[in-house]
């Protein structure tokens, strides 16, 4: 049973560099423009959404019901509980659309017959703290953003900001499934190792704290290589080129931040109630 | 029981549409210059090299289902069957002259055995139909159409239609082979349904859980969905599920198990 997280604030678990950043959006015409743009991307999604699609009810799909109110009453999500739709698609894709608290959660059904349930905690935790953290109007936007050399150089500090955010939505889904070895392995699919690999490397906790710190040590020695000027231009534009930020160094941060004692482990000493 | 004719299940958008591709003049070159150059069998051969072809011996029962489809729509010539590896895929008609079926192994093994005789069902009918030659020449005219700048939307626009009234017609050949409208509403989901979800969303009853989707679908705002109706050949599974269900009460309804 997980623990309640009554009075969460997004700003308990935000990361430090989306904390600096978020006043560039403070103003009332880029709020205007971001509220905007989202009411025309749900106008041009929903036929999209209501054709292609299809929507789950509780009835026809009662365990992600099941878990998406439990995550909306850990994380203490206040808000119109989401719309979740499937789609066929083999990316592994949770993603919150919508504005307005009109919200829906779109699901792959790869994702869907894949996950236990402590992942499914995980990433619509994700989804959660992002809508609750106000992130998901402005995914929106940068879904729009074409790609084009010139361009990327003027939204890297956008796409920065998004990557922040998005790191954000990582604690968020961890606070939600209370399961470290759940996040590894949503990071770790995402990564491209199956479910069932890593199901078989990561059984506890403890090995799943192992396992990612021996992946960070990698990463690291990895970065010390990478000295060539081209490979670290690469390397920049690549992280502004997606919305998702680079799968590694999402998953090392998140490692960090639960092993920092002022990290996860405080959150859960405030806040946690069963 | 005879033979289903084509009139009996061709969906009169499916007939109009193919119509309309087939009197295009540069239609009709390309098709001469395909035929004359031996593309189809090129075409073959590396579509065939990327599946595995379902043999008798590999599986007597699906041979038995696609016999059986043969027999009910009165096509005299058994077609091959392939599965392949592609998420995207569930199962399409490919071929000119020797028209064959590819189905995707996540589809397949997703299908129960009813299911899946129906899908073949259906494809068999699509064969009868001719949509095999339609889509190798769609597919024809779009590889060839990036040599001109324009013209593959021109061909996107006109092909987007019919690709997606074929499905009314698969739709009706499915309903007509099994006598099952439950299985074929649920056949219009099944791609992205789990067999137990399928079972729970009640297809065809009064408490069909798709329903007030359909009727989400029917008040969207036009204007968006204008555009995905020219640029994208999308099925779209509430239109799907209204179609087949008017077409299964012009039947006479109740005369079929729902």
């Amino acid at each position: 049973m997980k623990f309640k997280l009554q009075g969460l604030e997004i700003a308990d678990f935000m990361h430090p560099y989306e904390e600096e950043k978020k006043v560039i959006f403070s103003s009332l015409c880029t709020q205007a423009i971001i509220q905007n743009m989202n009411q025309l991307s749900i106008s041009l999604m929903k036929p999209f959404v209501d054709g292609v699609y299809i929507k789950a009810t509780a009835a026809s799909h009662a365990r992600i019901y099941r878990i998406l109110y439990d995550v909306c009453e850990i994380l203490d999500y206040r808000g119109k509980i989401p719309q979740i739709c499937i789609a066929h698609n083999a990316a592994n894709n949770i993603s919150p659309c919508g504005c307005d608290d009109l919200f829906y959660i779109t699901i792959s059904d790869y994702t869907l017959e894949r996950f236990d349930d402590d992942m499914m905690y995980y990433s619509l935790g994700n989804a959660v703290a992002m809508m609750k953290a106000g992130h998901v109007e402005l995914a929106t936007i940068s879904a729009y953003f074409p790609s084009y050399l010139m361009l990327d150089i003027i939204k890297k500090p956008f796409m920065d900001y998004i990557h922040a955010a998005d790191a954000t939505s990582d604690r968020g889904g961890l606070l939600a499934c209370q399961s470290f070895k759940a996040a590894a392995k949503c990071h770790l699919f995402e990564l491209g190792l199956p479910v069932s690999e890593a199901e078989a490397l990561i059984c506890t906790e403890a090995q799943a704290v192992s396992y990612v710190g021996k992946y960070q040590e990698c990463y690291k020695k990895s970065q010390r290589t990478m000295k060539n000027t081209v490979t670290k231009i690469s390397a920049l534009w690549n992280d502004t080129k997606y919305i998702e930020g680079a799968g590694n160094k999402m998953l090392c941060d998140l490692f960090n931040w639960y092993m920092n004692p002022g990290g996860y482990a405080a959150i859960m000493k405030k806040y946690g109630r069963r | 029981m005879g033979a289903l004719d084509e009139k009996d299940f061709r969906h009169p958008g499916d007939i109009s549409w193919m119509n309309r591709i087939w009197e295009n003049v540069v239609i009709e070159k390309i098709q001469t210059f395909l035929l004359d150059n031996g593309i189809e069998d090129v075409y073959a051969c590396f579509d065939k090299a990327s599946c595995i072809e379902i043999s008798g011996e590999m599986s007597p029962a699906i041979q038995d289902m696609l016999a059986w489809s043969c027999d009910r729509f009165g096509l005299k010539e058994i077609p091959s069957l392939y599965v392949k590896r592609d998420y995207d895929l569930t199962a399409e008609i490919h071929g000119f002259d020797n028209p064959y079926i590819v189905i995707s192994e996540h589809f397949l093994n997703k299908l129960s055995d009813e299911m899946l005789r129906g899908i073949l069902a259906s494809r068999v009918a699509g064969i009868l139909a001719g949509h095999h030659k339609t889509m190798f020449l769609l597919w024809s005219a779009k590889f060839f159409s990036g040599l001109v700048p324009g013209f593959s939307v021109l061909v996107g626009v006109a092909s987007n239609q019919w690709m997606r009234a074929r499905f009314y017609t698969y739709d009706r050949a499915f309903l007509l082979a099994t006598h099952n409208l439950e299985l074929t509403l649920q056949s219009i989901l099944a791609n992205t349904l789990s067999e137990h979800a399928l079972k729970r969303m009640k297809c065809g009853t009064g408490e069909d859980l798709f329903d007030s989707q359909v009727k989400d679908f029917h008040h969207t705002n036009s204007i968006p969905k204008a555009y995905y109706y020219l640029f994208d050949s999308q099925d779209w599974a509430p239109e799907r599920y209204s179609e087949i269900q008017r077409f299964y009460l012009d039947l006479g309804g109740g005369q079929m198990r729902a």
